[in-house]
Formats: C-alpha cells, sequence, structure tokens
C-alpha cells in the first residue's frame, strides 16, 4: 500500500477526532475525555503563554514533546495531525491545476515563506505586553472557534442525531457574529485554490515554529541522485513546496509524502542523512537551480531565510498592534465591565491568558457564553455572559473544566456554590419592572432564583392606581450579599426586550477593584 | 410610427375581457370551495381530555419509609381501585408528566422523585403500555435537567424514553377564550399520547402558594410562558381545563416547605414517603395544600378549577378514600 492512502487515514482519523472531541464537548463528558487534547498539542499556545503570564498548564507538555519528536522527524505535525493541515491539503486537492506544468510552478520554494516567522515574532512580541494574537492566527484555535460557532450550531439545524456518539446538537444554538469570528478559516480554505496549502506555507506561525525545529531533522526525505531522472512528478505533488528535486529546504516538507509515493524510479527514501554541514547556496535556491551545477556555492544554511530587516519590521509591527488592538484610554482594563464565566481570571490575567479559542462557548449548556460584541478589538473573540440569550446554569462548571490555559480556572461545583461563582450583581429597574410600576403580579424572577435562601425577597408594594386607588401587591427586591449574578431572572424577565431585573459586573468575586460594597 | 410587436386596440380590449373573465372564474370556483372549508369549520375548542371512567370518585394514600417497596405499594393501591389495568390498556401509549424544571439533585425536593418515576413507569410497562415518553419543558436545560435530577439514570433500564422539548413538538394553539388566548403548547407531545399520567412533585410556590399537579401542567407551555404569572390562577384554571390528565399521583415523597419552587438546602425539605393517587386533579391540589400547611379554600386557583367543575376539592368525602401504611 501506498504510503500516502495512510497519511490520508491518519489526517482523516485526526480530524475526525478532534471534530468529536469538540463535539462533545457540549455533553457533561468533559470530566472522562480530554476535550482539550488538540489545543494542548500546539507549542505555539504554550509559548504564547509562558511569554505572557510566564506560567502554563500541565497539559501542554504534549506540545513539547511533538516540538521534541519534530527534531527527528520533521514537520509531521503539519502533515500527519494537524487538523487545519487536513482541510487545506482536502482543498488544495480538489481546487489544483489539471495542467502539470503550472502545479510544477505553483510548488516551487519562495523567500516568501518567510512570513510565517514574520508573523510568529509578531505574535511573540505581543505576547509581551500580554495581547494574545492565538485567536486569530493558531490554527487550532481558528479551527475550533470555526466548529464551535458556524459548524455545529448549523448542524443543529439539520434533521440529524449524534447523540448515540455523544455529540449533542443543540436546537437554537446562535452566536453573536460567528461569520466574523470564523472568516480567517474561511479564506485560509479559498486561499487554497490560488497556492496549495496557502496558510500552512505562507501563514500559520505554528507551522512557523516546526519549520525552524526541522531545518534538519533526523529523519528526512531523501533524494538518491544517482538513480533520479529529473522528472519533476516529486514536485508537482509536494504540499509543502520543499523543492525536493533540487536542494530540499527541510524546513518547509509538510512530511506528506507524496514524493516518496509518485517517484517512478524509487529515488526518494525516508532515511536518516549523516548530519554533515551542507552547503545551501541562496542564490541558487532563488534561480530555482540546483547548487551542484554552480561553483561557488558560499551559504550553510538550510532554512527559510529571515533578514535583519524582516526581524526589526516584524517586530515594530509586533509593538504596533497591541497599540492598534487595545483600547488605551482603558488603562485600568478591570473597568471593563464583562461578565465573564464563573472561576474566570481577573480581567487583566484573564485577557492575557485567554487564547480565544471558543471551546467554553461549546461546553456551555445554555448558550449563554457568547463571543464579545465590543469597540475594543483587545477582547474581541473573549467569551462574555449574555444574559438575554441564556443563563448561568447553577449545577454546571463545563467552561471550567474545558478552559485549556485555564483563563477560567478550574472550580468544583462546592466552590462555585460556596462564592466562587459570584459573577455580578442583579439590580431591578423599579420603573419596567411591572410588579412596582404597573401593579400587576409577576414575581418570576424571584422563582427562578437557583439559591438557597433566594438571593431575591419579596417586598409589599403600595401601587397607586390612576384613580387613586392602593393597590398592595408583592414586588422583587434583590440582597446583593446572596446574588451571584446566574442571570436566571434576566432570561426570565417577561420585560423581553430591555429586561426589568439585569445583572452588571459589579461585585464579581474575580476581581479586587470591581466592588462596590466596603 | 406603427411598431411591428404592437397590437391594435380590437386585440388589447379582447385579450383584456378574456383575461377578466378567465380570472374570476377562477376566484369565483375557489370562493365556492372556501366558503364550504369555512362553513364545516368547529370553532369550540377541543381540550385534550385523557380522562377515562376508571377509579371516579376514588383517593388512595400510600405511604411508606422505604422507598425500594414503592411499586408493589403503588400496585397495591391501584389494586383497590381496580387495577392499574382500568387506566393503562394494553397497546396504549402513555405520556407521563414529571416535574423536572430545574437542574437539582432530587434531594433538593425540586423535581419529581425518580423512585416514583420508575415505579410508575414499571407499573405501565405490566399493564402492557406500547409505548412510555417521559417529557417536560423546563426552565432550566433539559439535558441537564433530567441528568442532574437523576430521571433519566432511573428510567434508562425500563422501557420508557425521554422526550426532550424540540420545537417542531410546539405550535401556537387555541387553549382558551379566557387569558391564555393562543399560546404554543407541545401539541405534538399530547397528540402522539393515549393517556396521560401527571406525577407532580409537592412544593410551595411563590405567588401561587403551591406547585402541584394543576401547576405541573405547566409543562406543556412553550414560549415565554413567565407573563402568565401576572395572573397565575386564572391561568392554572384555565389550563387545568385544556389539558386533563387520566390519573394524578402526587410526588409528596419529599416535600419543599420554603425556597419554592426551587429550594437548595437541606433545611427546606422535608421527608414525608408519600404518594396520592387520584383522577381527580382537584382532590390531589387540594391533599397537597394540607400537606403543605395551606389552607386549600386561600388557594384561588384551585376555587377557580373547582366552580368549573374540574372536581371535587374536599378528598375526604370520595366514595373511595383509602389510605394504605407500611
Amino acid at each position: 500500500m501506498k504510503i500516502r492512502y495512510v497519511r490520508i487515514v491518519y489526517q482523516l482519523s485526526f480530524f475526525l477526532m478532534f471534530l468529536w472531541l469538540v463535539g462533545i464537548t457540549a455533553m457533561r463528558v468533559v470530566d472522562f475525555f480530554n476535550v482539550k487534547l488538540f489545543l494542548n498539542s500546539s507549542v505555539l499556545i504554550a509559548i504564547i503563554n509562558i511569554v505572557s503570564n510566564h506560567k502554563i498548564a500541565s497539559g501542554f507538555i504534549l506540545s513539547f514533546v511533538i516540538l521534541g519528536l519534530t527534531l527527528f522527524l520533521g514537520r509531521f505535525f503539519c502533515g500527519w495531525i494537524c487538523p487545519m493541515g487536513a482541510i487545506m491539503q482536502f482543498f488544495s486537492y480538489i481546487g489544483q491545476s489539471k495542467d502539470a506544468r503550472v502545479r510544477y510552478n505553483k510548488n516551487t520554494f519562495e523567500e516568501r515563506r518567510r512570513y510565517k516567522l514574520c508573523l510568529l515574532i509578531v505574535v511573540l512580541i505581543a505576547a509581551f505586553w500580554g495581547l494574545v494574537l492565538t485567536g486569530y492566527l493558531d490554527p487550532l484555535v481558528l479551527l475550533t472557534r470555526f466548529f464551535t460557532l458556524i459548524i455545529f450550531p448549523f448542524l443543529g439545524l439539520l434533521p440529524i442525531d449524534l447523540s448515540s456518539i455523544g455529540i449533542s446538537l443543540d436546537k437554537g444554538l446562535a452566536f453573536n457574529i460567528a461569520i466574523i469570528t470564523s472568516a480567517i478559516v474561511i479564506a485560509a480554505v479559498l486561499l487554497n485554490f490560488y497556492v496549495p496549502r496557502f496558510w500552512c506555507r505562507y501563514v500559520c506561525p505554528l507551522g512557523g515554529i516546526f519549520s525552524l525545529a526541522a531545518v534538519n531533522p533526523l529523519y528526512k526525505m531523501v533524494r538518491d541522485k544517482e538513480k533520479c531522472i529529473s522528472c519533476g512528478r516529486c514536485r508537482e505533488f509536494c504540499q509543502g513546496g520543499c523543492n525536493i528535486d533540487k536542494d530540499a529546504i527541510y524546513s518547509e516538507c509538510l512530511m506528506c509524502m507524496n514524493c516518496y509515493s509518485v517517484c517512478p524510479v524509487g529515488a526518494i527514501s525516508y532515511s536518516p542523512f549523516p548530519r554533515r554541514k551542507r552547503q545551501v547556496d541562496i542564490e541558487a535556491r532563488r534561480q530555482d537551480i540546483s547548487s551542484e551545477k554552480r561553483e561557488d556555492a558560499k551559504v550553510e544554511y538550510m532554512g527559510v531565510a529571515l533578514s535583519r530587516r524582516d526581524f526589526i519590521v516584524s517586530a515594530f509591527l509586533g509593538v504596533t498592534v497591541v497599540g492598534a488592538l487595545r483600547d488605551v484610554k482603558i488603562l485600568d482594563r478591570g473597568r471593563a465591565a464583562i461578565i465573564r464565566p464563573p472561576g474566570s481570571l481577573d480581567e487583566d490575567a484573564f485577557l492575557s491568558h485567554c487564547i480565544r479559542c471558543g471551546l467554553c462557548m461549546r461546553s456551555c449548556p445554555t448558550n449563554v457564553i457568547q463571543p464579545i460584541v465590543s469597540s475594543n478589538l483587545e477582547l474581541l473573540l473573549t467569551p462574555v455572559l449574555d444574559f438575554n440569550k441564556g443563563f448561568c446554569e447553577y449545577e454546571c462548571v463545563n467552561c471550567s473544566k474545558v478552559c485549556p490555559t485555564a483563563a477560567i480556572t478550574s472550580i468544583t461545583l462546592e466552590q462555585k456554590k460556596a462564592g466562587k461563582g459570584k459573577i455580578g450583581t442583579a439590580f431591578v429597574d423599579k420603573d419596567r419592572c411591572i410588579a412596582w410600576s404597573m401593579g400587576r403580579d409577576c414575581l418570576v424572577c424571584q422563582e427562578v432564583c437557583p439559591v438557597s435562601p433566594k438571593a431575591i425577597y419579596i417586598a409589599e408594594n403600595s401601587f397607586a392606581g390612576r384613580g387613586g386607588d392602593i393597590k398592595r401587591l408583592y414586588a422583587p427586591v434583590v440582597d446583593p450579599s446572596l446574588c451571584i449574578g446566574c442571570g436566571s431572572c434576566q432570561y426570565n424577565c417577561p420585560v423581553r426586550d430591555l429586561p426589568a431585573i439585569r445583572v452588571t459586573s459589579i461585585g464579581e468575586v474575580r476581581s479586587v477593584s470591581n466592588r462596590f460594597f466596603l | 410610427m406603427e411598431r411591428e410587436d404592437s397590437i391594435t386596440r380590437r386585440e388589447f380590449i379582447k385579450a383584456f375581457t378574456e383575461k377578466i373573465i378567465l380570472s374570476g372564474g377562477i376566484l369565483g370556483v375557489a370562493s365556492f370551495f372556501a366558503r364550504r372549508k369555512v362553513s364545516s369549520f368547529d370553532f369550540s375548542i377541543k381540550p385534550f381530555d385523557f380522562k377515562t371512567e376508571a377509579g371516579a370518585g376514588s383517593f388512595l394514600i400510600v405511604s411508606s419509609k422505604d422507598k425500594r417497596k414503592l411499586k408493589e405499594l403503588l400496585g397495591d393501591a391501584f389494586d383497590r381501585i381496580g387495577g392499574i389495568g382500568r387506566f393503562i390498556s394494553p397497546s396504549d401509549k402513555v405520556l407521563i408528566k414529571v416535574n423536572c424544571g430545574f437542574a437539582r439533585p432530587a434531594w433538593v425536593g425540586a423535581t419529581t422523585s425518580p423512585e416514583v418515576v420508575r415505579a410508575m413507569v414499571e407499573l405501565c410497562s405490566d399493564a402492557g403500555a406500547k409505548d412510555i415518553f417521559v417529557f417536560d419543558n423546563p426552565i432550566n436545560t433539559p439535558y441537564l435537567c433530567y441528568e442532574i435530577s437523576g430521571i433519566k439514570e432511573a428510567i434508562e433500564s425500563t422501557s420508557a424514553r425521554i422526550i426532550y422539548p424540540a420545537p417542531y413538538l410546539c405550535r401556537s394553539i387555541e387553549v382558551s377564550r379566557g387569558v391564555i388566548g393562543r399560546f404554543p403548547i407541545f401539541e405534538g407531545v399530547l397528540k402522539e399520547a393515549d393517556k396521560l399520567v401527571n406525577i407532580p412533585t409537592a412544593k410551595v410556590h411563590n405567588l401561587s402558594l403551591v406547585s402541584l399537579a394543576m401547576k405541573n401542567l405547566y409543562g406543556f407551555f412553550g414560549g415565554s410562558r413567565s407573563m402568565f404569572h401576572q395572573k397565575i390562577h386564572q391561568v392554572i384554571a384555565e389550563l387545568a381545563w385544556f389539558i386533563r390528565p387520566t390519573v394524578n399521583l402526587l410526588d409528596a415523597t419529599r416535600l419543599l416547605i420554603r425556597n419554592g419552587p426551587t429550594g437548595g438546602s437541606r433545611d427546606d425539605v422535608r421527608e414525608r414517603g408519600i404518594v396520592a393517587i387520584s383522577p381527580d386533579i382537584v382532590a390531589i391540589d387540594s391533599f397537597g395544600c394540607e400537606l403543605l400547611g395551606v389552607r386549600p379554600e386561600n388557594v384561588d386557583y384551585i376555587r377557580r378549577a373547582e366552580k368549573s367543575g374540574l372536581g371535587k376539592a374536599d378528598f375526604r368525602e370520595f366514595d373511595r378514600f383509602v389510605e394504605i401504611r407500611r
């Protein structure tokens, strides 16, 4: 059997595994399965978290194992495991040209591949200021969010039932600005029709890290110059575009092993190459000819060349992006007054921990966790609780279980009920409340309040009717010391457009400054 | 200047008249059929009446400390009034309406005890029911409600299944000519069933004072039912007129005496180990009131329901009033 089909089976199964793990996150099975497995394998997230927080969740050891293996095996993650890579490869295959010459030319190595390293530098420099850009550039984060916000809500509209394999497709799941937050994935898919695996070759900063590790891996695709008949079929089907038919640039090799499968004379093998220094001629590479043909090969470098100018420009860009995205007026980021999921870190720490993967949104049973809509671009894609769309379920800590970087720290149900779950405080808007100012019985908010004793108690209200007659009835009053800000009252309030009882973040337990009681 | 594709005045008038006559004919035929449809339309509201003659005028109270013997006890109780077979005939599709409105563990007392649901499901299945399904439209997240309350686990090994509220089951229909009017009801579930077994749990309620069998029917409402709180007594009475269960089992194994209807603390719950059975929904509610320490005369919806002829509040006067204690 051809190794290419083995690879496709691997890619497909890893892709389905990824899909399944994101899918089951909605159920209460997060205790049994590690749904963060794929996010934990991204070394980009790990490095960014180390840079911005000087610490990392223990699950990310996996990512360093993968990085270590890359030194020996090449970029096997990109070609065999990465679900984004699988999608890109699939669409590249669909979109490939029928003309062999066009295919050959499109798979030629270019110096522009260094752009992904430039983006890596931008991301890392921004991380020094606590700005996490994984939400735009990490493939696993992008894909997790794409499936959470678009694919699973869409599948929920179809008359299919996947509960037998643990995937619950809730009907009527909907997220704010889902298409915008997922636009990068859609753009990346479309760009495959322009250049195969455009994302992997030019953009992916995670691939950039792997390309640095795979400059000269122990095992690699080796071309036997004696056997080679220079037919060019290997480059024609190459996914990474690593110039395997000339002097291969192994940092660009995605280990797709198409060259191995298509070579008519068996000149290509996957074998350890003697680790001697090879001389690669950049000039020869630019002119796309084999260095054997040139006498004056000088440069001893086998990866993508990143010049000093590139480094300075991208470092500058990294600083600029911090200024561009961060709303500089909000110096104290805690004043943003956002209701975060229970167990979240204080706003400053939360923003530098949160990788914007959207797994908490997937895990939420009530659809209350939404991507934020804000003019402060740094907050974009982070989770916020929108109590007009749902409420925070009292007997549930799913989001804190699934958060891969502990931006939502892991809390137990007991801790949540013992006070760690206070995410805000409810306020009765007496002017809109039908019990306070319209003289009608209601008390729905008091009924649905989940804490015991209830944080909403009832007080007698004397309502003066139009004719001056006094009607006595009961109306709700919030006890802020008991209220946990779950939003059940706001969600169930019959005044539906702007509820008469609303939760704001004041009094949240995660913040030391966002308090109003002494 | 004359164009080649233009028509003469004569041709225009001819074509125009032809179309007028044709469309008039179509309209005439359509209105003829439409009128026939209208004349056969029935404007009266048809309630979902699952009531049978079985067990009329009977009221049973079962009490036991041992929850494992519930099935035998309930079986015995039904035998006193002619057996469960009089309520559930073979090949019936039985809808069991539980109270599962909140994602709360069973000990909180906010939901129907899983043991009672399981015992009733087994009795129905022994009586030969073809299909048994459990339904509620909870306030909290449906699957969490069933899972945390333990109802899902309790009926897992039985032949019953859970129907989760889905939009396609729900339709706006006319419930009453009073306060409710047209409102979304989970009609799809009700239409599928032949018999309806109503198993509420006994709770206090902030506004209707008690939440018992009639209030449990709230679980058939879809849509934004929270606004019904404004006239809750009238709404409950109208709903009880619209949906009439075959038999009601009041689960008073735990009483939620404070902080209703959600509870949350062990101090709010009293263990009583009582189950009351009657086809008379008003009697069941007035019995529940007495357990919870509320005078039935003070509960407005019970008076209204009794007035509209749904049942009798004074359960002690019943022909067959039976108490079984173990």
